[in-house]
């Protein structure tokens, strides 16, 4: 049986395992605050888990996200973090770094990050949720629930500003 | 830069490859190509996905309010079928026991599960919880075989039988590991009261016991820790016979281990990830100067 049952314990982990990393740099790319952020994915995958028998494998993907972007904007609003369980591990968080080959690559990475942070918040998310996560624009555009045109326009805003602020160091 | 229609169908993958070859020789490609290829790299933190499941897990077990779900159906056929089951559960009785709960794990894994009184326990690979379901909430009372944490609810007293002691606590989160050639208990919250034979030692957080081989307690100290490393999939030792060592690993990754040409009960500080075999062989056979051979579902041990 291919089928999914996200209410079949091992299943919904699978689940869980393939898209935890996803919607949390998606949360995270709204926002600088990894607990916040993580608080965020587990309610949203918490919300899934009770309705595991409404929805489908693909649904509950996007669900998952949508879940996730609203409590992102709630808790924004209300400007207080969703805390019910203290949260005592140490590892949780693995901060990656990509080894640079040289000075020059290096310099210019750091550059770059710079100039990724003074994008605009819409502008930046678009073009991580591109870049970084590899999204396609019509996914992207489902996920924030905007036009494709939208996207498109975002996208193009932040590479001008990222070109214009990188130029002089080519 | 007045058409971004290319490069915006470049960074979607549209192009196709011929597409793609006449777009790479415009300036408009040099231009952007560094930025894109860089944006890739940016250092973002990710989430341990198995530390993340696991407090999952625990979210989930702490929700206390629970759907109460209205089922609507026709009342006679749902008393007939009550009296049905009743009649069944009253004949089977005398063959099952179906108030004994077994909660159980196999090689390899580790689950956590909620027990009647939303205490949570998390059990290692290859370990075992009975209790009797319908007296637990009035008599907290399990038997455990095998290796379990332990987040205990507040309340009445809380008992885990081992076979070579018994562990009571009120409300707290503790370790305890009773295997074969090792018993040990950790207390990470609260305070638990561990009896060995006939002598009783109470734990509070940081603290723990340790069975040692002439069947005396001793006790640890580790004020940092906040939960066992297994829960991360490491299995970790401090001073432990390497016997014991080797027991976990062949449940942690359902293989076999000979070791009849090695000393095992050599003491080991040390540990091991649980789900990447080589590295936890190197990790366990190199800091001792031991060889190892993997043949299916074997690892020979030697000097």
């Amino acid at each position: 049986m291919n089928f999914t049952d996200l209410c079949d314990e091992e299943q919904f982990e699978v689940f869980y395992k393939q898209e935890v990393n996803h919607v949390f740099r998606f949360i995270l790319i709204k926002n600088k605050n990894k607990d916040e952020a993580f608080d965020i994915v587990q309610e949203a995958f918490i919300k899934i888990w009770e309705n595991c028998n409404k929805f489908d494998l693909q649904k509950a993907k996007s669900y998952l996200f949508s879940i996730a972007g609203n409590l992102f904007l709630n808790v924004k609003k209300h400007e207080k973090v969703v805390r019910n369980y203290e949260n005592n591990f140490t590892d949780l968080y693995i901060d990656t770094e990509t080894p640079e080959s040289t000075l020059r690559q290096k310099e210019f990475k750091h550059k770059l990050e710079k100039a990724i942070g003074n994008l605009t918040d819409s502008d930046r998310e678009v073009f991580l949720l591109n870049r970084v996560e590899g999204k396609k624009y019509k996914e992207i555009a489902e996920l924030l629930g905007i036009s494709v045109k939208a996207v498109e326009k975002r996208m193009s805003k932040a590479l001008l500003a990222l070109r214009s602020q990188i130029e002089e160091f080519n | 830069m007045k058409d971004f229609k290319n490069i915006l169908k470049w960074l979607n993958d549209e192009m196709t490859g011929e597409e793609l070859a006449s777009f790479q020789e415009t300036d408009d490609y040099k231009l952007y190509k560094n930025i894109v290829e860089e944006a890739k790299n940016i250092d973002l933190t990710s989430i341990n996905e198995a530390v993340a499941l696991q407090d999952f897990k625990a979210r989930i077990a702490n929700r206390t309010k629970k759907k109460s779900k209205v089922i609507s159906f026709n009342r006679n056929l749902a008393f007939k079928i009550a009296a049905s089951i009743a009649l069944l559960v009253g004949i089977s009785y005398f063959f099952f026991d179906f108030n004994t709960e077994t909660l159980k794990t196999d090689f390899a894994e580790n689950k956590s599960f909620m027990l009647p009184d939303e205490s949570v326990v998390t059990l290692n690979a290859v370990s075992e919880i009975t209790y009797k379901k319908t007296s637990f909430n009035k008599n907290r009372q399990l038997k455990l075989d095998g290796e379990a944490y332990f987040s205990v609810k507040k309340g009445s007293v809380f008992n885990v039988e081992t076979e070579q002691g018994n562990i009571e606590v009120l409300g707290t989160k503790f370790n305890v590991k009773s295997r074969e050639n090792s018993f040990n208990v950790f207390c990470y919250e609260g305070s638990v009261a561990v009896s060995h034979n006939n002598t009783k030692v109470i734990l509070t957080k940081g603290e723990g016991v340790q069975l040692t081989k002439n069947n005396t307690l001793i006790k640890l100290h580790n004020p940092e820790v906040s939960g066992p490393l297994w829960l991360n999939n490491e299995s970790y030792f401090t001073s432990a016979p390497y016997a014991e060592v080797l027991a976990e690993f062949e449940r942690q990754f359902k293989v076999k281990i000979i070791s009849k040409t090695i000393n095992t009960d050599v003491l080991f500080t040390g540990g091991f990830r649980n789900n990447d075999l080589d590295s936890a062989i190197n990790s366990i056979t190199l800091p001792l100067n031991i060889n190892y051979r993997i043949k299916d579902n074997e690892i020979i041990l030697s000097k």
